[in-house]
C-alpha cells in the first residue's frame, strides 16, 4: 500500500472534495427540512379546514383575519386551530426528546416513552386526578414531578450518572413496567368517574386543547429549544463512543445527563398537557433518519414528531365518521409496525 | 501548517519539535488492587513508542491514564514537561489525541462527516466551520489515503478502511501527541502493516509524538523507535528494539519461553514462541 502514501493526491483537490461533500450533506439536510415543513403545512391546513365542517380557503383566510362571523369562526378558533397548534408544539417536544434519548443512549429502543418517563408522568397525573381529586395546573405539576422522579430513580438505581448505558436502558424499561403496573393498581381502586377522566388523559388526546395549553407549550419550547441547540454538537460527538468523545474534550457524563434532563422536561410538559401520547417520541427520530438518510438530525426528528401528531389527530378525529378517537390510539397503532421494523432491522444488522 | 509541511518535505528533516510525553510516579487502580504501581517512563518527542506486554499487565491502563481517560491515584502526566492535570479539557484535546480500541461508527455517517468530528476541540459553542477546518480534514484524508471515499458510509467500509477513518479523525484533531490503543487489532497482517506504514509516515512528515499499544511484538519491534515492555503494573524494559527484544526480556515479560531471531536483510527482529511450559506444546527441535 505504499502507493497510497507515496503519491498523495493534490491537497487542493481533496479540500474541494471535502467541501463538496459537506455542502452535499447540507443540501440534503435542507431539502428534508423543506419537505417536512411543506408536509406539516399541508397537514395543518387539512386538519384546520377539512374536518367534518369544511371551511373554504377564502373563508379560512377571513376567519384567521378576524373578518368573518359564523360557524366557521367558532370551529376554527375554538376547535381545529388550537388542536393543530397544540399538536405541532407537543409533537416537537416529543420528537426532540426521543431524538435526544436515542442519541445519548445510542439505542433506538431507548426513547422516553419506552424507558418509562411517560409512565412516570402518567402516574403523577393519575394520582393527582384520582387520589388528589385535582385538575388543571395541579395535574400538570404532578405529571412533571412524576416524569422527573422516575428518571431520577432510574439513574440512581442504575448506579449514578456514570452508569453503563445498557444498564440505564434496562433499568428504565423495568421502571416503566413497574410504573404502568402502579397506574393500573391506582385505577382499579379509584372512583369510577375519576378513573374515566384519568383513562382519557392516559390515552393522550388533543380534544381539550386550549389557548392556555398552547401558551404554556410555547413558553416551554422558547426556554428549552435554545438549550437543545447548544447541546446538539456535543450530543452528536457522543455517537462515536464515550472514550473517543471524552478524547475530543466532551464532558461525557455531564452532556448525557443534561440531554436526558432536557428531554425529560420536554416530554413531561408535553405529556402533562395532552397525555403520554404513545410512541411519538419513539417513532420520530427513526422515521426522520429513514427520510433524511445520514445520521439523523435533531430538527428533523422534531418536525416528524409534529407531523405525526397532526396527521394522527386528523385520522383519529375523521377516519370513522361516527366515532372520534383520541390521538393516542392512532399513534399507538402506527408505532407498533415501526417497533417491529426496528427490531427486525437491528436483528439483521447484528447477525 | 502547510508552510511547515513544505519545509519538512523539502529538507526531509523534522523542523517542528513536538511535545514529549512523560509519566512520573504514576499509580492507578480501579478501587481495588492497583493496576499500575509507581510507574515512571518517558516517550520521546517526535518518535514512535510502542507499549507491549501480556494481557492485563497494565499497558492499556497506562495509555488511558496518559489520555486522561482514567484518573491516577498519585503521580503526574507531563506533556512537554508540563503537568496536564490542571489543563482545561479543550487545551488538552488540542494537544493530545486519543484513539480508543473500540470507537463506534454511527449508522449512516459518511467518512467526511466522521473525520470532521476531529475538529470538535477547535470549535466554540457556536463555532462556525472555517476554511482551516476543511484544510485539516482534507489533510487527514490525504494522509490516510481516503480521498476516494469521502462520501461513503463508514459502516459500509472494510475493517482496514474503517481503521484509517478513525486515524484520520484523530489526525484532523491536529494534536502534538497521539495515543492509540491497539490500532491494528482485528486486522489481517497486510492491513496491520498498512496502518503502521501510515502512522510511520505521519511521524516522519509531521513529527508528532506517537504512543501506541501493540499486541504483535514483531511489528512493534519493526515500527517503534522505543519499546516499553510492561509487566505486572510496572515497566520491565524500555529502549530501542535491539535492546528490549532479547530472549530473556521477551520470555520474562510474557512469561513464556521464546527465541528472538534477527533478520539480516531487513534488520527486523522476529519472536518465535517456544512454550509457556504449562501444556504440551511443541518443544524445541521437535519439528524440523
Amino acid at each position: 500500500m505504499s502507493t497510497l502514501t507515496a503519491h498523495p493526491p493534490q491537497r487542493s483537490e481533496t479540500v474541494t472534495a471535502v467541501r463538496a461533500s459537506r455542502s452535499r450533506t447540507r443540501r440534503r439536510t435542507r431539502r428534508v427540512t423543506t419537505g417536512l415543513l411543506a408536509a406539516l403545512l399541508v397537514a395543518s391546513f387539512a386538519r384546520i379546514a377539512l374536518g367534518k365542517y369544511v371551511v373554504a380557503v377564502p373563508d379560512l383566510l377571513a376567519v384567521l383575519a378576524h373578518d368573518y362571523t359564523g360557524p366557521a369562526d367558532y370551529i376554527v378558533w375554538q376547535i381545529t386551530l388550537p388542536r393543530t397548534a397544540l399538536g405541532i408544539l407537543t409533537g416537537i417536544a416529543f420528537g426532540l426528546a426521543g431524538h435526544l434519548f436515542q442519541r445519548v443512549l445510542r439505542n433506538p429502543l431507548a426513547s422516553p416513552d419506552i424507558m418509562g418517563v411517560s409512565s412516570g408522568a402518567g402516574l403523577g397525573a393519575v394520582l393527582a386526578i384520582t387520589v388528589g381529586g385535582l385538575s388543571g395546573a395541579a395535574v400538570t405539576l404532578s405529571a412533571l414531578a412524576g416524569g422527573f422522579g422516575l428518571m431520577a430513580a432510574v439513574v440512581l438505581a442504575a448506579g449514578g450518572t456514570r452508569a453503563n448505558i445498557g444498564r440505564l436502558v434496562l433499568t428504565g424499561v423495568t421502571g416503566g413496567a413497574l410504573t404502568s403496573a402502579a397506574i393500573n393498581a391506582v385505577l382499579t381502586r379509584a372512583d369510577i368517574y375519576a378513573a374515566q377522566d384519568a383513562m382519557q388523559w392516559l390515552t393522550g388526546s388533543l380534544a381539550a386543547a386550549s389557548w392556555q395549553d398552547i401558551a404554556r407549550m410555547v413558553l416551554t419550547l422558547l426556554v428549552l429549544l435554545p438549550l437543545c441547540a447548544l447541546l446538539v454538537p456535543a450530543v452528536d460527538a457522543l455517537g462515536t463512543g464515550d472514550a473517543l468523545a471524552a478524547g475530543l474534550g466532551v464532558r461525557v457524563p455531564r452532556v448525557r445527563l443534561a440531554a436526558l434532563g432536557l428531554a425529560v422536561a420536554l416530554v413531561a410538559v408535553a405529556a402533562a398537557t395532552v397525555g403520554p401520547v404513545a410512541f411519538v417520541s419513539f417513532m420520530a427520530a427513526p422515521v426522520a433518519r429513514g427520510l433524511g438518510g445520514g445520521e439523523g438530525r435533531a430538527h428533523h426528528a422534531a418536525l416528524v414528531g409534529a407531523l405525526l401528531m397532526v396527521v394522527s389527530d386528523y385520522v383519529a378525529a375523521e377516519a370513522i365518521p361516527t366515532l372520534a378517537l383520541p390521538v393516542g390510539v392512532v399513534t399507538a397503532a402506527a408505532g407498533a409496525p415501526v417497533l417491529l421494523w426496528l427490531l427486525i432491522g437491528r436483528g439483521k444488522g447484528e447477525a | 501548517m502547510s508552510a511547515l509541511q513544505e519545509q519538512v518535505d523539502a529538507t526531509g528533516d523534522r523542523q517542528r519539535v513536538a511535545s514529549s510525553l512523560e509519566v512520573r510516579g504514576l499509580s492507578v487502580g480501579y478501587g481495588g488492587a492497583p493496576i499500575l504501581r509507581d510507574v515512571s517512563v518517558s516517550f520521546p518527542a517526535g518518535r514512535v513508542s510502542a507499549l507491549v506486554g501480556a494481557n492485563g499487565c497494565g499497558k492499556s491502563t497506562l495509555l488511558r491514564t496518559c489520555a486522561r481517560q482514567l484518573t491516577a491515584d498519585s503521580g503526574q502526566v507531563l506533556v512537554g514537561g508540563e503537568d496536564v492535570s490542571a489543563w482545561h479539557r479543550r487545551r488538552f484535546a488540542r494537544t493530545v489525541g486519543f484513539l480508543p480500541q473500540d470507537p463506534l461508527a454511527p449508522e449512516g455517517v459518511t467518512v467526511q462527516e466522521l473525520v470532521s468530528r476531529g475538529r470538535h476541540p477547535h470549535r466554540g459553542a457556536f463555532g462556525r466551520w472555517r476554511a482551516e477546518d476543511d484544510a485539516a480534514v482534507a489533510e487527514a484524508i490525504d494522509l490516510t489515503g481516503l480521498a476516494g471515499l469521502v462520501d461513503r458510509q463508514v459502516t459500509a467500509l472494510s475493517g482496514g478502511q474503517r481503521q484509517r477513518v478513525w486515524i484520520a479523525l484523530a489526525l484532523a484533531q491536529q494534536t502534538d501527541v497521539l495515543l492509540l490503543d491497539e490500532p491494528t487489532t482485528y486486522l489481517d497482517i497486510a492491513r496491520q502493516v498498512e496502518i503502521l506504514d501510515i502512522l510511520g509516515q505521519l511521524q516522519r512528515t509531521r513529527g508528532i509524538t506517537l504512543v501506541m499499544v501493540l499486541h504483535e511484538l514483531s511489528l512493534a519491534a519493526r515500527y517503534a523507535d522505543v519499546l516499553v515492555a510492561v509487566k505486572d503494573g510496572g515497566v520491565a524494559a524500555r529502549g530501542p528494539a535491539h535492546e528490549v527484544m532479547t530472549d530473556e526480556t521477551v520470555s520474562s515479560v510474557f512469561d513464556m519461553r521464546a527465541r528472538v531471531l534477527h533478520d539480516e536483510v531487513t534488520g527486523a527482529r522476529v519472536v518465535i514462541p517456544l512454550s509457556t511450559g504449562r501444556a504440551d506444546a511443541p518443544a524445541e527441535g521437535a519439528r524440523s
